[in-house]
């Protein structure tokens, strides 16, 4: 797609428009606790995603490495709400297939599993699915797993919400009508509901 | 009314280059207005306010006989004078001239240009359909007074002043501060020249101080602005500053004497001053002023009015006699007190709050027992000339007594003292048990007051049955004081109270203090809840009780013993049975064997305000005892006094005037115990002293109430305020420590001990000096001009002005809140207006740039944009801080050879030879990282940082985040509105925008003038801008203000109210309602009558006049409804 109309489409989501008011200072990477993990800092992120250079956009790990704590939103001295244009840019990437083969990642897809099929989150469950498709992890994490579990930090039976089959039809609408362009009221936080690829 | 010529309308549609022709179709808005009633000519044009423009309406109106003028353009506010000026010169009134605005209310705002068209036709139909029915008037002509205000005394209002006073004019210059100079007083150099701001600044200052047309008024507000240009009306308020102006020459010597110690806010709190100070050397006014915001907590807790923290003060500073002189100004038997005084001034103590009161009793104790010890009996005073025909009787040798005759005697007139009891002292000597004061010590005290010229007759009675009255005053004695305290036991009046092994309280105390040993047995019951209860039940244990129980009908809480007494009772193994009761003693033989008690309950509050005790039905029991002390209350033995002409409270009290404490018999005066009944000893002698004041007005035959008692008395301060605002520790106090239980259980030794001087100097040092000065008068000893008057009072002055200039300056913003910056919580963080006083020769450090722990500096972080630029704190550029903060990394390098870091967003360096300045940091080596910090942090992540702080940023230029390890961090701090800049604004009539500074009349035309006719405004009050601009502007308002005074008169608006005598009715309700006074009433004819003069037009007079007989010319209502109806067609 055009680069001017990816721009326009970060604009139109919520929050997006904020954008324009960055002046480049580096509060946000200079506050972000993950920024040494980062490919690129939100700052130049933001810088590319202005410049229209989304192809490089989608392929960072930044948004999939936010931590979400919401230190650069406090200090940013233009007031922008970084995190949300995080989920903004992710829903984004996620929709034109960019899901880098990164841990976190696993854990998204792994944890909207969960909620999907049970309509909450169940620890156990979710840890399951991840380690199927990071095994190596199962390994590293064996001994941790254990004690949680001796600790009773970890409840193996899972507690759907009552009725999962109508939570199931919920979500169903929310993605027709996001399909229909009309985003639900309040979906900004919601991971991957608008380009359901996950 | 005038004859109304036939009106001939000239519309004028202007095109603003294209700003309104790009919207609005002017050729159809002409086309549409000359078809309008009554316009003779309708024409277009590029630019209507051009001099073409202008040329077009007066040909016209000559040519076409034109007697109505509209325009249609920009606004009012732009080009109204323009085009009524075009009128005046074409011969019609202006007054007869409309403008519709087709420009800020159409084209700029109306996207749609069909609707713009549309919308400008109906504004220039609404302006036709007006300017038919306006009629002409006169502007009216105001004379100018010549003289001028300045508020504020900083770089602007200084250039200012002295610009207006150079040419001839009279300036009064406020400022708020002790000092003229400002902020610039506190810099040290000036960017980009780098030149020392002081040596170019005091020149100017002392030009001001001593420029003969320049009233400086320092240390004084703007308090009210009245009147309008030309005339205004201005009421100054001249804070006290406690320093005689005129005669103070700025020596110095009385900061030595100061012992109190206050954050110097010039200094911005780095270093502390003295409440006697000097903002700085070369200060103009050359004056000290003392920093006095009123009487301290503790001091205004007294009951005697003693002044604790002048002597606490005194006391830290070594100097302890002075401290007892002090305390000997206001009560006698200080070793007493400081044994056995409750202390209520501790009870306020700001150290409440921080730690736990000043030991201000204990300090007392130590101050006096070293004056006894150090320098002896002797009263520190002057010996006055006796006055041997004025001499006063005083009736019993109490505290109340004594302290009447030694304030009477210390002025020379003789006093004898007359005590029934075998020896003088009263309730300190016969109440106070041995433990808490030592008899010996009360020997020692009444021996002091002796040597004051008091003498005391013991075992001589007063009243009915000793000395008559009359007999006193026949012995020559001129007037006579009663301090004859409480001596009479209360008795309960219930079955058994005559058997052996039940004492009264009072006596029972006077027994054993007389040295008798009273035998009690092992169980002892007290009755009764106050300190005397505490005192006997304290007393049964030290003559061998094994078992004391204080009963008591109500519970704890209301118990009005002290609670400290209650607590080391206590600890001395006293029982407390609350809600408890007798109700009758059970003897066997004549001796007492039981107590009968009943259990009370808590009823309703009484008179007393404390819920009343009632005793439960059917509860009573027995409580097996050998003695039982009844300690529940006593009464004043004024029995036989009633027979000698004095009148008697029902509770047995003296009445007195409680003013002037005369009773009600002529000359007799009375106090303590006698007329409020059981109090304290400090209430007693406060008493005491006031009486011997109002005895020597009676004696001088003065009018006793012409005066209040206290004449210099200030308000209390706040204490949360001074815990805000003072500097400290949170500390324990030096507490004297008391003897173990065990031992002092045994006998009546004193349970207390003293502090040493060590501990009592250490003490007083954590007193907070609420009250800024204490007091002490330390200064006037040492002041030789004898410029120092510690009861100044506060003054307002009245100037009439005819300008007005405000330049009040900006604050620095306090980035306390930017908790990521670490401000205040590592020490090496410093704001920029701090590190210019670090940088400054008269600064703390005297110029060095030094660390807190006197390192000099390797690395050094310098922070732009602090609260500027950030949607958190101010949006705008504070323009400065760029330069400033290069020029804080040139003085750095320049001074410690120190790596400076420049963090910034932008370097923003428009201004001559700023951009030079930029390069010139750079070529020094001057570190320029682009991005703004993040964090400034003491967690370390490697050696190198280990010890330092981290300064964390994203290097934008690099794309990386690095972390600084520095040794100093200077937080470069925007501009904000000034302090109380809101009130000021308020005061003259200016608004603020919103972020607090003040609006000017046009951003780019008119920037030093104001909405307000005669109010311009200077440099940082009006936004942030360097001393350049500031002068720049200063010098600009001077020029306004000088023009209007050249101009002598001035033409004011003519749109005026208008009172019809015909119809007004003289309610007077416009006249209650007008902010401006511009209505009088006119008693004569009955009705309201518009001053002119003062008359703003704002129409709210019109508006409440329940007749409508007030009109607003210019907007009356035939002009007002036409307009609307052209609108609304």
């Amino acid at each position: 797609m055009e680069a001017r109309g990816l721009l326009k489409e970060l604009l139109e989501m919520p929050g997006g428009d904020q954008i324009l008011k960055c002046i480049q200072c580096g509060t946000c990477t200079g506050s972000c606790p993950m920024a040494q993990a980062m490919d690129y800092g939100p700052r130049r992120l933001f810088a590319m995603a202005k410049g229209g250079d989304f192809h490089e956009v989608f392929k960072a790990n930044t948004y999939w490495i936010c931590a979400s704590c919401y230190f650069c939103t406090v200090r940013c001295p233009r007031g922008i709400k970084i995190t949300d244009i995080m989920y903004a840019l992710k829903r984004m990437a996620v929709a034109r297939g960019y899901a880098p083969r990164e841990r976190s990642v696993y854990i998204y897809q792994a944890f909207k599993e969960t909620v999907e099929e049970y309509g909450r989150l169940s620890e156990a469950k979710m840890m399951q699915k991840y380690l199927k498709k990071s095994p190596l992890d199962a390994v590293k994490n064996a001994s941790l797993g254990l004690k949680l579990l001796l600790k009773r930090r970890m409840e193996l039976k899972v507690r759907p919400v009552k009725d999962p089959a109508a939570f199931k039809a919920m979500l169903t609408k929310a993605r027709e009508l996001a399909r229909e362009g009309e985003a639900p009221a309040g979906s900004s936080g919601l991971c991957g509901i608008k380009g359901d690829i996950l | 009314m005038a004859r109304r010529d036939e009106p001939r309308v000239g519309v004028y549609i202007c095109h603003c280059g294209i700003n309104i022709s790009y919207k609005v179709n002017i050729e159809e808005v002409v086309d549409f207005t000359s078809r309008l009633e009554r316009v003779v000519v309708a024409r277009d044009y590029k630019f209507m306010c051009s001099n073409i423009g202008q040329e077009l309406i007066i040909n016209d109106i000559k040519e076409h006989n034109l007697n109505r003028v509209v325009v249609a353009s920009c606004s009012p506010r732009m080009h109204e004078k323009t085009f009524r000026n075009a009128c005046k010169k074409a011969g019609i009134n202006p007054y007869l001239f409309q403008m519709a605005s087709i420009r800020e209310l159409v084209s700029w705002v109306t996207e749609d240009e069909r609707e713009a068209t549309q919308k400008a036709k109906d504004f220039v139909r609404a302006a036709v359909r007006r300017v038919i029915h306006h009629e002409p008037l006169q502007p009216r002509i105001v004379d100018i007074n010549p003289n001028v205000l300045i508020i504020g005394g900083g770089i602007a209002g200084m250039q200012a002043a002295l610009e207006i006073a150079d040419a001839g004019r009279i300036v009064y210059l406020v400022e708020r501060e002790p000092s003229i100079g400002g902020h610039m007083a506190k810099f040290d150099k000036t960017f980009p020249t780098l030149d020392c701001s002081a040596c170019i600044l005091t020149p100017k200052m002392v030009s001001v101080g001593q420029h003969e047309n320049i009233k400086l008024l320092t240390y004084s507000e703007v308090e009210d602005v009245s009147g309008y240009i030309g005339n205004f009306e201005v009421k100054i308020r001249r804070k006290p500053s406690f320093v005689l102006e005129d005669k103070c020459t700025g020596c110095g010597e009385c900061v030595k004497g100061c012992p109190v110690s206050l954050p110097n806010d010039f200094e911005y709190g780095l270093m502390d001053r003295t409440a006697i100070y000097r903002s700085f050397p070369q200060a103009v006014p050359n004056i000290f002023v003392i920093d006095k915001e009123g009487f301290s907590p503790c001091r205004n807790a007294c009951p005697a009015g003693l002044n604790a923290h002048g002597y606490v003060k005194l006391i830290s500073a070594g100097k302890h006699e002075e401290a007892f002189k002090l305390i000997m100004e206001r009560v006698i038997f200080p070793a007493s007190l400081g044994r056995a005084c409750p202390a209520f001034c501790e009870r306020e103590c700001s150290r409440q709050l921080a730690g736990g009161p000043v030991q201000i009793r204990a300090l007392k104790r130590f101050v006096a027992d070293w004056y006894y010890e150090n320098v002896g009996l002797e009263p520190p005073v002057v010996a006055q000339e006796k006055k041997e025909d004025r001499s006063v009787a005083v009736v019993g040798a109490g505290p109340a007594g004594l302290a009447c005759a030694y304030y009477l005697a210390v002025q020379g007139y003789p006093v004898t003292v007359f005590e029934a009891l075998e020896k003088p002292g009263g309730m300190l000597r016969y109440a106070i048990p041995e433990y808490r004061l030592p008899n010996n010590l009360v020997d020692k005290e009444i021996e002091f007051v002796k040597k004051a010229g008091v003498e005391i007759v013991c075992n001589t009675p007063v009243g009915k049955d000793g000395k008559r009255i009359d007999e006193l005053f026949k012995e020559g004695y001129k007037a006579v004081f009663l301090g004859i305290g409480a001596h009479k036991d209360r008795t309960m009046g219930i079955p058994g109270e005559d058997l052996k092994g039940v004492h009264h309280s009072i006596t029972f105390l006077r027994r054993i203090n007389s040295g008798e040993r009273v035998v009690l047995g092992d169980k002892v019951i007290v009755v009764g809840g106050g300190n005397s209860a505490i005192d006997a039940a304290r007393a049964a244990l030290r003559l061998g009780a094994k078992d004391v129980t204080i009963v008591y009908r109500r519970s704890r809480v209301e118990m009005p013993a002290f609670p400290e007494e209650i607590e080391a009772a206590e600890a001395e193994g006293v029982k407390i049975q609350i809600l408890t009761n007798p109700v009758a003693f059970h003897g066997k033989d004549g001796n007492l064997s039981e107590v009968e008690c009943v259990r009370m309950e808590l009823g309703e509050p009484d008179e007393s305000g404390r819920p009343r005790p009632i005793p439960i039905e059917g509860s009573n029991f027995k409580i097996p005892a050998d003695s039982v002390i009844l300690a529940i209350g006593q009464y004043p033995d004024s029995a036989p006094l009633a027979e000698d002409g004095l009148e008697i409270n029902r509770d047995g009290t003296i009445w007195v005037d409680p003013e002037t404490l005369a009773t009600s018999r002529e000359g007799v005066f009375a106090g303590g115990d006698a007329t409020k009944g059981p109090s304290t000893i400090v209430e007693a002698i406060g008493l005491g002293r006031q009486a011997a004041e109002y005895i020597r007005r009676f004696l001088e035959g003065e009018d006793l109430k012409a005066r209040p008692y206290e004449e210099h008395w200030l308000e209390t301060v706040d204490r949360e305020e001074v815990l805000k605002k003072r500097r400290y520790e949170v500390n324990e106090p030096h507490r004297p420590s008391e003897r173990p239980v065990a031992e002092r259980i045994k006998d009546f030794g004193e349970v207390e001990l003293a502090l040493d001087e060590e501990r009592a100097v250490e003490e007083g040092r954590r007193c907070l000096d609420c009250a800024g000065c204490c007091e002490c008068r330390q200064c006037e000893l040492l002041c030789e001009a004898n410029a120092i008057d510690h009861f100044m009072k506060e003054e307002t002055l009245e100037v009439k002005v005819g300008s007005i200039i405000v330049a009040t300056g900006f604050k620095p913003f306090d980035p306390s809140n930017l908790v990521q910056y670490g401000y205040k919580r590592y020490p090496e963080v410093y704001t920029s207006v701090e590190f210019e006083r670090l940088n400054n020769a008269a600064g703390p450090t005297g110029g060095e740039i030094r660390m807190k722990d006197g390192r000099v500096p390797g690395r050094v972080a310098i922070i732009h944009c602090v609260g500027s630029r950030d949607e958190n704190t101010n949006r705008y550029c504070s323009r400065v801080c760029c330069m400033y903060s290069m020029k804080f990394a040139h003085l750095v390098r320049e001074k410690t050879g120190a790596e400076v870091y420049e963090f910034y967003i932008d370097i923003r360096s428009p201004g001559k030879m700023y951009e030079e300045f930029y390069n010139r940091l750079q070529e020094e080596g001057t570190h320029f990282v682009r991005g703004k910090v993040a964090d400034v942090t003491d967690v370390t992540q490697s050696p190198e940082e280990e010890g330092r702080l981290v300064v964390v940023a994203e290097d934008t230029l690099a794309g990386k985040v690095r972390r600084v390890p520095v040794d100093m961090v200077i937080l470069s701090v925007g501009l904000t509105a000034a302090e109380g800049a809101d009130k000021v604004a308020h005061l003259v009539g200016i608004s603020q925008d919103q972020d607090g500074w003040f609006i000017e009349l046009h951003p780019k035309l008119a920037p030093v003038s104001t909405a307000s006719d005669g109010v311009f405004i200077a440099g940082c009050c009006q936004g942030p801008k360097d001393i350049p601009d500031t002068v720049s502007q200063a010098a600009g308002a001077a020029a306004e203000a000088l023009s209007l005074i050249m101009r002598g008169q001035v033409e004011v608006e003519a749109a005026t109210s208008y009172i019809d005598p015909e119809i007004c009715v003289g309610c007077q309700q416009c006249k209650k309602i007008c902010m401006y006074s511009a209505i009088d009433y006119d008693p004569a004819r009955g009705v309201c009558v518009v001053n002119e003069a003062v008359c703003k037009g704002c129409g709210l007079c019109a508006a409440t006049c329940p007749n409508k007989a007030v009109t607003v010319k210019h907007f009356n209502n035939e002009e007002i409804f036409s307009e609307l109806e052209g609108v609304l067609l």
